[in-house]
């Protein structure tokens, strides 16, 4: 299934894509690499003002594929014109806790033992 | 790094043994004075409940009630009689475990298993504890006496897990005067049984039976008014006694339980004594424990054995403490009555006789109990600094990290940046244990200190102590720690007990400065040192020579290396320590290299677990074990777990980006990783050091708040944290995460 048959199949709403599995109906990504899919998760929570424990599990996605915390922070500045800028705001202290900085605490990560 | 008490100071340590001892003793049955409790004693046994609180006010006769329960008890009883130096989690688990062992056979090592600093007293050790508990092969029973004195949360959090362990069959008996913290749950649960001033409080039988020891006779109706008046309070009826015995005075004239009556009573009951018998008691209780020998340092006299007698013969206040009748406590009550006597009569004499005292446990190889008496005295400021200088680097490693950090508050900031070899020591150790504002701040005071004297920890001069600490936390670069390294090199004779540190430095700086086989030289010449005292560096350089020997294939060398390494941690219980790290990190190496995949999970597991430690404090060490632990996992396909250890060698790279050759070192492998085209998907994401310091909190009932209380973090952190490591356990319930992170070796022995 190349990606014109799979973009009309998203297009129908076809109701099974939310349920079944991904790779029954071709749609599966197969191009994309792990990383960039995560860093593209992280951009849509920022856009749907998703919660932290979303952004936890992409965040350490994104890290375990290969990207690095400048990556991820690219990302939410790369998407201001998109999202406008009081989303990222939003969105900023639960990447930085998905990170392991608390932006509340004095505190840097791997400070304090 | 650099875990080892400087030798030639280690004090004689049989007067502590003598106070473990006594400390460990039960306590022999007063002669007389008491009512039985028999009756408590025996629905609290059949109850069978695990723990039983004993809390009442002072007075109540808590410790006479476990006395006659230990001294009627068949099953095995140990007995721990805690006081206010012992609110420190490594003193209290070293404790637990001695009392447990003396009472279970084959249980020896305990003791020294459960030491350990910092994070590992309640992760390692206190559930270690408690495993030993659940597999005590016959019943037993625990009394703790004075639980009060315990009142830190982080020894709460370990008794609370402690006490988990405790099996059916076998019971902990806590006696206290304030509300018992783990008494509730444990209720709720039906495993507690609290006995309570109501339940102490006597009756006009028990008021009779006092009088009737005192030989003084008491009607049945003034029985009754008696108890009312006291509220039943055995103290207080006992005084009452005494009282009518000596003067011939109504016995009705007292009431009430409060401290007043209570130093109403004792005034009178001195009465009958002599000055000079009042002079010895007053003195005498500024002494948590004393025997005549320290009596007789305190008062200047020679008597004090038959001072002792007579008052034993005639007060049922003195307690003894051992069978030979050598160290005896004043009760409690009677003691701080005694101390507020001492403060009206003689005030003056206070701190000539904490001087004294603090004389006889140095000259009788008791530093730290002669720091205890220091530490209040503003002119001894001094000579406490410098006492706390000969036994920080032993009261560390023996656990006692809260401890070491009371004294140094006690002492305050000032009064140690004006003793230079202490503030040295205070970096030292701030910087070992990873915690990176504190060690900085010290290493500030130290670049503008000097001193000129011999440092009491052994060093060869402050000069050298502080070159080493700051090649420790190579802040400034691979050239200053390798001048300052070379420095301490040349100050330390080959006698010195640093010698071996500044060898290990040495290499580290050299390492870093690209010198790998003048690094080797050094690192061969630290083990030699080190190997030859008995020294905790051992880890250290040969961890890096294995590091060395494997990177040039000459496997069966670092074969050897590694043994070496992880028998130094075996013998010195170092697995919670930062040095560690690397040594488990080349284990899983070589592992990977033989093919045996079980000891290399099993390495690599004890290698991130004790990785919290090392922070940027120590960076070449934090970077380095990253950087190896990454290797190991990438190779074992787990690329998640590897990238993550590379994004945390960066993070600890932001602090202290001026670390020469391992920088190289790190974006060499970041560059071979990346350019891996189709990346293995084995492995998810690790725990992180701030989840790992977290978990151990999960074994206990804390709330998120009381946990961000604990570790200094906010609610929101501790909340992030938790759902964090859930998820990458896999797990949805606290008790589920622990008993996955058990199941995995993160958390436990």
């Amino acid at each position: 299934m190349d990606y014109r048959d799979r973009l009309r199949r998203l297009a129908i709403n076809d109701e099974r894509i939310a349920e079944d599995d991904l790779d029954d109906l071709g749609v599966a990504p197969d191009g994309l690499d792990a990383r960039s899919l995560a860093l593209a998760r992280i951009a849509a929570l920022v856009a749907v003002g998703g919660a932290e424990p979303s952004f936890g599990s992409q965040a350490d996605a994104a890290v375990s594929a290969g990207a690095t915390p400048a990556e991820i922070v690219d990302v939410l500045v790369g998407i201001i014109p998109v999202v406008g800028l009081p989303l990222v705001v939003a969105a900023a202290p639960k990447v930085a806790m998905a990170l392991g900085y608390d932006l509340d605490d004095p505190q840097p990560a791997f400070g304090d033992a | 790094m650099f875990e080892e008490i400087p030798g030639g100071i280690t004090s004689e340590v049989e007067l502590d043994l003598l106070l473990l001892d006594a400390k460990l003793s039960v306590p022999e049955p007063p002669a007389r004075g008491s009512v039985s409790r028999a009756a408590l004693i025996d629905s609290a046994r059949s109850s069978e409940r695990r723990v039983v609180g004993v809390t009442a006010p002072a007075g109540y006769g808590k410790s006479t009630l476990l006395t006659e329960w230990a001294h009627a008890e068949e099953r095995p009883v140990g007995w721990v009689s805690l006081d206010r130096f012992d609110d420190d989690p490594g003193a209290l688990l070293t404790l637990l475990a001695s009392a447990f062992a003396r009472i279970t056979p084959g249980m020896d090592h305990l003791p020294v298993d459960v030491r350990g600093h910092g994070f590992s007293a309640l992760g390692r050790a206190a559930p270690l504890l408690a495993s030993a508990f659940r597999a005590s092969p016959a019943p037993f029973v625990l009394m703790l006496d004075d639980l009060h004195e315990i009142r830190s949360p982080a020894c709460q959090d370990v008794l609370s897990i402690v006490l988990a362990g405790v099996p059916h069959g076998s019971q902990v008996v806590a006696a206290s005067r304030a509300e018992q913290p783990h008494l509730p749950r444990l209720r709720a649960s039906g495993d507690a049984l609290e006995i309570t001033a109501s339940e102490l409080a006597l009756d006009a039988a028990g008021a009779r039976q006092i009088f009737a020891e005192a030989q003084v006779s008491l009607s049945a109706d003034d029985a009754a008014e008696v108890v009312e008046r006291t509220e039943g309070w055995p103290v207080g009826l006992f005084l009452a006694a005494a009282i009518a015995r000596d003067s011939g005075d109504d016995p009705l004239s007292v009431s009430g339980d409060d401290r007043y009556v209570a130093d109403y009573l004792y005034r009178e009951s001195l009465a009958k004594l002599t000055e000079q018998q009042q002079r010895f008691l007053r003195r005498t209780a500024v002494l948590d424990r004393f025997s005549a020998s320290l009596c007789d340092a305190l008062l200047g006299s020679s008597d004090a054995q038959e001072m002792l007698r007579e008052l034993e013969a005639s007060n049922v206040f003195l307690v003894p403490l051992d069978r030979h009748r050598e160290w005896y406590r004043y009760h409690s009550l009677f003691r701080e009555f005694l101390l507020g006597e001492l403060r009206r009569v003689e005030p003056d004499a206070i701190a000539d006789l904490h001087l004294e005292a603090a004389d006889w446990f140095e000259e009788n190889g008791s530093p730290a109990m002669a720091i205890e008496h220091l530490l209040d005295n503003s002119t001894e400021r001094i000579r406490a600094t410098h006492l706390v200088a000969t036994v920080a680097l032993a009261t560390y490693q023996a656990g006692q990290l809260t401890t070491l950090q009371r004294w140094f508050s006690a002492l305050g900031d000032p009064a140690i940046a004006a003793y230079p070899p202490l503030a040295v020591l205070a970096g030292w150790i701030s910087a070992l244990t990873g915690h990176t504002d504190d060690a900085d701040r010290w290493a500030a005071v130290l670049e503008a200190a000097s001193y000129d004297g011999t440092p009491a920890d052994g060093s060869a001069s402050f000069a050298s102590a502080r070159a080493m600490l700051r090649a420790m936390m190579c802040a400034d670069g691979p050239e200053r720690a390798l001048a300052d390294a070379g420095f301490a090199v040349a100050a330390e004779p080959t006698w010195s007990p640093w010698r071996d540190q500044a060898f290990a430095l040495l290499g580290e700086a050299l390492l870093l400065a690209g010198d790998a086989d003048q690094a080797e030289a050094a690192f061969a010449e630290c083990s030699v040192t080190a190997a030859a005292r008995d020294s905790s560096v051992l880890v250290v350089s040969e961890s890096e020579l294995a590091v060395m020997a494997m990177d040039h294939g000459r496997w069966a060398e670092a074969a050897d290396h590694v043994q070496t390494a992880l028998a130094t941690i075996e013998q010195h219980r170092m697995h919670d320590y930062a040095t560690a790290v690397l040594a488990f990190a080349e284990a899983a190496r070589l592992a990977v290299h033989r093919g045996d995949l079980v000891d290399a999970h099993r390495q690599l597991t004890r290698a991130m677990r004790a990785r919290p430690t090392c922070t940027y404090a120590i960076p070449f060490i934090a970077v380095r074990v990253r950087l190896q632990l990454a290797k190991v996992y990438w190779t074992l396909a787990d690329h998640a777990t590897a990238r993550h250890l590379l994004r945390e060698a960066d993070d600890i790279l932001l602090y202290r980006p001026a670390l020469g050759t391992l920088v190289d070192d790190v974006s060499d492998f970041r560059e071979f990783v990346s350019s891996i085209e189709h990346p293995g998907s084995a492995g998810g994401p690790p725990l992180t050091p701030a989840e790992l310091r977290l978990l151990p909190y999960l074994q206990t009932h804390l709330s998120i708040r009381e946990i961000g209380d604990r570790l200094f973090v906010s609610r929101n952190t501790v909340s992030s944290e938790v759902g964090s490591i859930y998820r990458k356990l896999g797990v949805s319930a606290r008790s589920e995460a622990v008993e996955r992170a058990m199941a995995l070796g993160l958390l436990g022995a």
